[in-house]
């Protein structure tokens, strides 16, 4: 800190410095206020996330189910299934019970046995010819 | 991302408003620091009333605040806008005092023996504060910022926005008074040529 040394300071220059040593360092109660206002007037920065962010949408139910087998195509695939599985559930038992019922009395004798039987025998005749 | 604080304090004045404005936490607190003691000082003896000071000081803080998104580089010294921002608001309460008579401006607290150099310090201090106290506004403004700021004549002319010249004719006329003033006090605080 350069001072004027000029003939008018040379006297008070002993005031001036006496001065300078009596320093005004602000109260805790100032700086306060100060940096209360600093906090209040200063531009948010950016990057600086002040408010939550937004929750996680929630997902239905029925919208997990139809992740977790594929999403649509899935579903079309096990909707197929199921009215496959229906279709072959209403009609099977019928023809089951006839088939298997006819097969332990010992009439049943299927067509389609007999028409590969003579197949059989004629392929082995043409064969010994 | 934040800067660590001793990083953060060695920047420049104008460096660290550019951080203010971006956010920075620790700016404030630094420019705060640095700026503060030297406003509040300088309120101190030109009003040579603490509460009022305080406030002159917080006001010229304020004002930095407000301004750190707008400062433009280059174009002023913080140091030296700070300043004139605290005269202009010192100035403003003097003129609010105008009614107050100039002798019921505050007089040293008390008689502070000689006894000792720090005692004695203390006493030339208040007397000077005192006789500071009873020059005109811009004399006190500017010899206070010359002689006891540190400042040199073309900031004062800045910051009192007048030429360098007239800074010049204040500060001698100011300091001319000041030794009138004082040398009555000589004897009484034991002040001795050195």
């Amino acid at each position: 800190m350069s001072m004027n040394k000029d003939d008018d300071s040379l006297d008070l220059e002993l005031w001036f410095s006496a001065s300078r040593k009596h320093t005004h360092d602000p109260s805790d109660d100032l700086l306060a206020r100060v940096l209360a206002d600093a906090a209040m007037l200063q531009p948010e920065a950016p990057g600086i996330v002040t408010t939550a962010p937004d929750p996680a949408p929630r997902v239905s139910l029925w919208a997990q189910f139809t992740n977790a087998i594929g999403g649509w195509s899935g579903l079309a695939g096990l909707g197929t299934a199921t009215v496959a599985g229906l279709w072959i559930g209403l009609s099977a038992p019928n023809t089951l019970v006839t088939l298997s019922s006819a097969m332990t009395s010992g009439e049943y004798e299927p067509t389609y046995l007999s028409e590969i039987e003579d197949y059989a025998l004629l392929v082995i005749e043409e064969g010994a010819e | 991302m934040t800067m660590p604080y001793d990083a953060v304090s060695e920047l420049s004045d104008e460096a660290l408003l550019v951080l203010y404005a971006k956010g920075d936490p620790l700016a404030a607190q630094v420019l705060s620091r640095r700026f503060l003691p030297r406003v509040l000082a300088h309120a101190t003896r030109v009003l040579k009333d603490q509460a009022e000071a305080e406030d002159v000081a917080q006001e010229a803080m304020l004002r930095l605040w407000k301004i750190a998104p707008d400062w433009r580089a280059g174009e002023a010294q913080v140091t030296t806008w700070m300043y004139r921002v605290t005269a202009n608001l010192c100035t403003d309460r003097i003129r609010k005092r105008r009614s107050v008579p100039l002798d019921s401006a505050p007089e040293p607290e008390d008689d502070t023996p000689s006894a000792g150099e720090a005692m004695q310090d203390a006493a030339r201090a208040q007397a000077l504060n005192a006789a500071l106290m009873e020059l005109p506004d811009r004399q006190r403004q500017a010899v206070a910022l010359r002689h006891l700021e540190g400042l040199s004549n073309p900031d004062i002319a800045e910051i009192l926005d007048c030429g360098v010249e007239a800074v010049e004719s204040l500060i001698a006329r100011g300091k001319r008074a000041l030794t009138k003033i004082l040398q009555g006090k000589r004897e009484e605080l034991g002040y001795v040529d050195e």
